[in-house]
């Protein structure tokens, strides 16, 4: 058995482990350069784990909107961590010191109201988190959320892990690409800050893309009970994670007809029960958790958004236009659902502002960025890529044709995601008069992305391995800087103030020493200075 | 030979950029009166007139003050700006105006002490008026102006830059102190270095990894 088991973990080459490792490593220098609850809702998702944690239950929600009650370690970490939105900067040894030594004193650790607005999420990654806490059960608070961080890390690398043996099933003849697509991910910068914070879209990641990968392997070598197994057990574990993962849904069950339909005649009524497999395997333990969801702990049933309160006043006409000015340009019959920055907050071309900026790299609470010439590069980069893309596929257009299903299968996944994306967009900004799509609510899709890099370089033609090789350093690179811009953000602060529509008279007109500040979520009117 | 080259120029491409990236100056701030604005708070200066902000303190090799202008859409007008210690003018200096909006830097002579209660002086040399964004505060702390009156007490956020800093490069080590800060109790500056370090190797075995695999 040891020697069966010691012969599959050695069946996979060494550059996978090569890959995950390098995701790791990325990620974990994410998680110790990020100031503590910088990365997104990391205060409600550390929140939640912890109660996890120190109850062995699930917390409900018990507080209003946005608001947050964390328990009182939380709370004084919180407080002492001079980058929050408000807080009183500093960069002052001596004030390090004073709260870690008032999170050294026993400080109460149970708040079910920590969970704040995540609290309607399934648990399952806050259950891996809380495994980590207990690990460091006796540590003071921050040191505890840097265990939970190294969870995400670890999932991080996961990730790649199965990037890489998707693009193992997808491209078997090219095996150098393989490498060259789970390292681009792996160097993803938005995916390694998430990666470094608490965070339940990590898990969420890591299992579509065991998804997508045991799909490709189930068209490549059939569909047999134990990849139908994986299949729903991966999405059951996505689905118990975060209600994103419904984006993948449509285009996973597509995929399994399809695999039925390519069965052989006489297989193909045992192939329909072997799909079946999947959709039980997937649906029986959500369908349990919903259970347990509503009757033992006593929660609603909405797992997907948090609290923002929904407006009845949507339309589909209205639902179908903002669809369409989300990608495409207005046409003349439509209301502007995009008018621009100056009227209501909103970008003006969302899929350009939102996802391709954010992708280049939008960091913190989605709030710090590259300069846009930045992405007007990167811009350039992907419009090469695309082309050598579309000359690959081109180049193979009739193995394609007869991998027809596959491909329509990976184009529905990722339709789905885009889909729940903007429907939830949709929904929220109904609800709350504010802007939601962001660029890692699509990394559920890493694989794929993952694969059209793979492709790209293999468009190259006999130039590809090079090219290849000129992606992973640049990539390489990307994370470079967007740790440095992180380095510049929190630790070599330039004093742009926060600004508030109103609040309480200030009387801090003393010598401030150069600080790390907190510039707040509005933009200053105009241009900035020096 | 193909591929080594690909990675040789790739790498010093990414080499050259973070060259350039940490040459450049690390931030100028010496320190702001405050941290932030209030959006309907600030100081209106009717063309012509002067506003003065009591008890502010100035640091030691201030050379630029920064100011968030409100001009309702239009073109701001000349401005000047002084700073008095008792009676006597310190330093002094001016705006050609043209501003919509936005911030400004006004350029100053730079300071050689810090003043502990400097009055900083705001002069509208055009002929419409400009509002310059700030907080409310109490009506000792205010600023007094010479014509429109400040209703609301408040005050103008004021920047305060030196000339030069020393490059980003120069300041690493002072960045891997304050990274190190309010983070789990064994974070030191060790942690920007040796993440540094793993990140580098990361890259390293990565570029090794691309190279074993390529086909020969």
């Amino acid at each position: 058995m040891r020697a069966r088991v010691l012969g599959a973990l050695r069946r996979p080459p060494r550059a996978l482990y090569v890959c995950m490792a390098v995701a790791f490593v990325s990620a974990a220098t994410w998680s110790a350069l990020t100031p503590s609850f910088q990365t997104p809702d990391e205060l409600v998702h550390a929140g939640y784990a912890q109660y996890v944690a120190e109850k062995g239950d699930v917390p409900r929600k018990v507080t209003a909107g946005f608001t947050w009650d964390p328990a009182e370690d939380q709370r004084t970490a919180a407080d002492g961590v001079p980058f929050s939105l408000s807080g009183r900067p500093t960069y002052d040894p001596a004030a390090s010191k004073r709260l870690h030594d008032r999170l050294n004193r026993p400080l109460g650790r149970v708040s079910e109201g920590a969970a704040g607005y995540a609290a309607n999420n399934p648990p399952l990654y806050y259950a891996l988190d809380a495994v980590a806490y207990r690990a460091n059960y006796s540590a003071p608070y921050l040191d505890r959320l840097w265990t939970m961080r190294l969870v995400s890390a670890l999932l991080a690398a996961f990730t790649v892990g199965f990037v890489y043996l998707f693009l193992r099933e997808l491209l078997p003849r090219t095996r150098w690409a393989w490498t060259v697509g789970a390292l681009a991910v792996a160097f993803q910068p938005v995916f390694g800050f998430v990666g470094g914070g608490v965070n339940n879209d990590n898990l969420v990641w890591t299992m579509s893309a065991c998804v997508l990968w045991l799909l490709a392997r189930s068209f490549r070598r059939g569909l047999t009970k134990r990849r139908a197994a994986g299949i729903g057990a991966a999405l059951a574990a996505g689905m118990i994670t975060k209600g994103t993962t419904f984006g993948i849904v449509p285009g996973v069950a597509l995929g399994l007809l399809f695999l039925v339909l390519r069965a052989p005649r006489e297989q193909r009524r045992k192939t329909l029960g072997v799909a079946a497999v999947a959709l039980l395997v997937a649906g029986l333990p959500f369908a349990f958790w919903l259970y347990l969801n509503t009757h033992a702990y006593h929660r609603p049933a909405n797992t997907t958004t948090s609290g923002a309160t929904v407006a009845s006043s949507y339309s589909l006409t209205d639902l179908a236009s903002y669809l369409w000015q989300f990608y495409l340009p207005k046409l003349p019959f439509m209301t502007d659902q995009f008018p621009g920055p100056h009227s209501s907050g909103f970008p003006h071309y969302p899929v350009w502002d939102s996802f391709f900026q954010g992708y280049v790299g939008r960091f913190g609470w989605y709030q710090y960025a590259f300069p846009v010439w930045v992405s007007e590069v990167a811009l350039g980069i992907w419009v090469v890529l695309l082309a050598f893309a579309g000359r690959a596929l081109f180049r193979v257009r009739a193995a394609l044709r007869g991998r027809w299903m596959e491909l329509a299968c990976y184009v529905a996944v990722m339709g789905g995601m885009l889909l729940l994306v903007n429907l939830n967009g949709y929904v929220y900004r109904k609800g709350t008069h504010v802007f939601f799509e962001q660029t890692r609510y699509l990394f559920p899709l890493l694989a794929l992305y993952g694969a059209l890099v793979a492709i790209a370089a293999r468009g190259a033609g006999r130039y590809g391995p090079a090219l290849g090789a000129a992606i992973v350093v640049l990539a390489f690179g990307h994370t470079v800087f967007s740790q440095a811009l992180t380095v510049g953000r929190y630790y070599d602060y330039v004093g742009t103030p926060g600004f508030v529509q109103s609040g309480e008279a200030q009387r801090q007109n003393r010598l401030r020493p150069v600080t790390p500040g907190e510039p707040g979520r509005a933009r200053p009117p105009g241009r900035a200075g020096p | 030979v193909r591929i080594r080259l690909a990675v040789a120029a790739a790498a010093l491409a990414v080499v050259v950029a973070l060259a350039v990236v940490l040459a450049q100056d690390s931030s100028r701030l010496l320190a702001t009166n405050f941290t932030t604005i209030q959006l309907d708070a600030g100081v209106i200066v009717r063309a012509g007139a002067t506003a003065c902000q009591p008890r502010q303190v100035v640091p030691e090799a201030s050379a630029q003050v920064r100011m968030y202008m409100s001009t309702a859409g239009r073109p701001g007008p000349p401005m000047a700006v002084a700073i008095k210690d008792g009676s006597a003018t310190v330093s002094e200096g001016s705006h050609a105006g043209g501003y919509v909006d936005q911030a400004i830097v006004v350029g100053l002579r730079p300071v050689d002490r810090t003043l502990a209660h400097a009055t900083v002086c705001i002069s509208n040399r055009g002929t419409s008026d400009f509002a310059v964004l700030g907080t409310r505060t109490t009506r000792t702390d205010a600023a007094r102006l010479t014509r429109g009156g400040n209703p609301r007490h408040s005050i103008a956020w004021l920047g305060w830059f030196r000339a030069h800093s020393p490059s980003r490069f120069d300041q690493l080590g002072a960045f891997a102190e304050r990274a190190g800060l309010v983070k789990a109790s064994f974070f030191g500056s060790w942690t920007f270095w040796a993440g540094a370090i793993l990140l580098l190797l990361a890259g390293a075995a990565a570029v090794r990894t691309v190279l074993r695999e390529a086909p020969r």
